[in-house]
């Protein structure tokens, strides 16, 4: 190891120890957030989280959007932000591993791995709560009113691409970390 | 067939401690003893033209190779 290796391994030590930090606090404040919003944000800002078309927005009527419909709202986009929160709390235990200078071990790889697959359930859930949330927020609407959103958009499919990335990240890291413990057997 | 490392042999003869040893050759002294016992999978070139230079001995010297009975 050169001088300049060792300069950059405890480069990335520190940076990983701010990320772990960083990450622990988003996995916190990110389902508070969220509950707040849900529970506090005008109605119609809610709608068009929930991809209900401007159209219908217009028309909709706060007052039939009942306190239960805000709650159940809540509980499911509380679904996709806990997988999400999963995810955080693998790549999380990445980082913290990073930081210890622990980086080519199969515990990170399939750290790493992890993280992709709760992300990509993340992903998925909120490709489903998009319907469900339309449905139930405008329930109170009158017949014909009611609507039924389905939507993807590009920020997701990043995500899920980020997903898949760090799911083959984590194959290539356990590959690499498979062949650091072989060549650690040679002296 | 396998192949048995006759390094502490070689040593015994020589003379030369494995603390000496390890410190001339730049491994660990935990590693040496590990190459000693045959509980490595591989040694690499650099060690062993290391081990080679230091002990005045050949490969041929360090590895042999025994027959299934004679273990």
């Amino acid at each position: 190891m050169t001088d300049q290796d060792i300069a950059d391994f405890v480069r990335l030590r520190r940076r990983s120890a701010a990320l772990a930090a960083l990450t622990r606090v988003v996995m916190v404040l990110l389902p508070v957030a969220v509950v707040l919003y849900g529970e506090l944000a005008p109605a119609r800002d809610i709608l068009t989280l929930a991809r209900v078309p401007g159209t219908a927005v217009a028309a909709f009527d706060p007052a039939t959007l009942a306190p239960w419909q805000r709650h159940a709202g809540v509980g499911i986009a509380l679904v996709s932000v806990l997988l999400l929160v999963m995810g955080l709390h693998h790549l999380h235990r990445c980082f913290a591993n990073f930081a210890k200078g622990q980086a080519l071990t199969r515990e990170n790889a399939r750290h790493f791995s992890r993280f992709g697959a709760w992300i990509a359930g993340a992903v998925i859930a909120s490709f489903v709560a998009t319907p469900v949330l339309s449905v139930l927020f405008t329930l109170g609407m009158p017949a014909g009113q009611r609507q039924l959103a389905i939507g993807i958009d590009s920020d997701q499919l990043v995500a899920l691409l980020v997903a898949g990335g760090a799911w083959i990240v984590g194959a290539i890291m356990a590959e690499g970390a498979r062949a650091a413990e072989e060549n650690a057997q040679f002296v | 067939m396998p192949i048995v490392v006759t390094l502490d042999r070689v040593m015994a003869e020589k003379k030369v401690r494995s603390k000496d040893l390890a410190a001339a050759i730049g491994i660990t002294e935990a590693n040496l003893s590990l190459l000693k016992q045959g509980k490595v999978k591989g040694i690499r070139f650099e060690t062993l033209e290391a081990i080679c230079r230091h002990l005045g001995c050949a490969p041929g010297d360090l590895l042999q190779v025994v027959s299934e009975e004679e273990i």
